[in-house]
């Protein structure tokens, strides 16, 4: 789990070890999650039968609850724009375009929320990107919660030595000194310059440690790989099967 | 053996500061209660990363880093989707406004790379409200004063970038770095 911010704004990175979903195969929950947003193209009958289908998915992965809570923080977007769109346009519009939004937020929780960085790896490895790439991207995974620590501690060394300090909650706009942006602005250098020497210094060491493993060896061979069992066959069919069958079958 | 673009070095450290940006995103919020605000150190960082690894990609490369980074950690109020292209989108404009304008170091053109690089962020928006089939011209309108402050806050994070690597080869960061390449 990564878990990062201050407390009242802190983001986890959690995963939803209970869902079934959580045992299939990276590549078959991505290819669930693009066909699922390949759908907001359907017209509005074939549209809520989708929807119907994707929201037992959801049930049945236990991930219902996970997909709501990111459409709840869309709710007055999709009132006002649903409210705006009847009075404007018509009903039938109102209804599909809230629909495809509703879709299009939800639609990659069941493989945000079920994977790994380390599958996300092995997945883009598969998907043919570079492997040194795809170890970047999981390494960076690892350093969230390490330089969100260090540029915390930066931030108030800097703060309890007066080298700059953030604009007050009330006074927003003008706590920021329209009048002396520039300064302002000149002042954050001495909070990006350690933030960004943080990083080489970072980055520097794990490229070490890589390479003395052998890192960009010839030989390299993978300690894990993707393998699909049945239960990974049988999504996919079934994805493939209800594609075909809203893009063909008349209903 | 075959010589590579980018070395694991220079991969390994645009995705540290794709991390930062995230990083920047969540912890570093300036409590100015306008939209747009965090563009000051995402397009700051992103404006380093061209500075500090000079290739063309470069900024690409941190946007899709934390275009991945930031969806899995559901940034963003318009589902992953969105979230992955807006933030994949600021690094491929930055990298196109850098391939016009130039260097990176000169203040006027970081803070136009970084106003916008921003900006590419609102063209995803418009795109998916389009393939959606929303009102474009609702759409634009609601988004209207949330433009100028992305505008503003990219410029300012691009200017901070450039100071920031104006700063950094006044301290011989440059040389430091040359032995690690």
């Amino acid at each position: 789990m990564i878990r990062l911010g201050p407390a009242r704004r802190a983001r986890e990175l959690r995963l939803r070890e209970e869902s079934p979903l959580r045992r299939v195969d990276p590549r078959v929950k991505l290819a669930l999650s693009l066909g699922a947003s390949l759908a907001v193209m359907l017209p509005l009958n074939r549209l809520v039968f989708f929807m119907g289908l994707y929201a037992l998915l959801l049930l049945w992965a236990r991930l219902i609850d996970e997909a709501a809570t990111q459409v709840w923080r869309l709710k007055w977007i999709l009132i006002l724009l649903f409210l705006l769109d009847w009075v404007v346009i018509g009903l039938d519009l109102a209804v599909i375009i809230t629909l495809r939004l509703v879709l299009l937020a939800g639609t990659f929780t069941v493989f945000f929320s079920t994977t790994t960085p380390g599958e996300l790896r092995l997945a883009l490895e598969w998907l043919r990107v570079p492997h040194r790439y795809a170890f970047s991207v999981s390494l960076a995974f690892q350093s969230i919660g390490l330089l969100d620590d260090e540029w915390r501690s930066i931030r108030e060394a800097q703060q309890s030595r007066g080298a700059w300090a953030p604009p007050r909650m009330a006074e927003g706009w003008r706590g920021f000194r329209p009048s002396g942006l520039v300064a302002q602005v000149r002042e954050l250098v001495a909070l990006s310059v350690p933030a960004v020497v943080l990083a080489v210094k970072h980055a520097w060491a794990m490229n070490e440690a890589a390479c003395a493993r052998g890192f960009d060896s010839p030989r390299r061979r993978p300690y894990r790989r993707l393998t699909m069992n049945r239960l990974d066959w049988l999504l996919l069919g079934g994805a493939l099967a209800t594609g075909v069958a809203l893009v063909w079958v008349r209903l | 053996m075959r010589q590579r673009y980018f070395s694991t070095f220079q991969l390994i450290l645009l995705a540290q500061f794709a991390a930062l940006i995230v990083v920047a995103k969540i912890a570093l919020r300036l409590p100015l209660q306008l939209s747009g605000h965090s563009g000051l150190f995402w397009m700051a960082i992103m404006i380093v990363a061209t500075g500090v690894v000079p290739k063309r990609g470069a900024a690409t490369v941190v946007g899709l880093t934390s275009a991945i980074l930031a969806a899995f950690l559901g940034l963003g109020d318009f589902g992953a989707l969105d979230t992955f292209l807006s933030y994949l989108a600021v690094g491929v404009g930055t990298d196109l406004i850098l391939w016009l304008l130039g260097s990176p170091e000169q203040p006027v053109i970081a803070a136009l790379a970084g106003a916008l690089g921003h900006f590419a962020k609102f063209l995803v928006k418009w795109a998916l409200a389009g393939v959606v089939g929303a009102p474009m011209g609702f759409v634009a309108l609601g988004l209207l004063k949330a433009i100028v402050s992305y505008l503003v806050f990219g410029a300012l994070g691009g200017l901070l970038g450039a100071l920031t690597l104006a700063a950094l080869r006044k301290a011989g960061f440059f040389a430091y770095l040359a032995e690690r390449k």
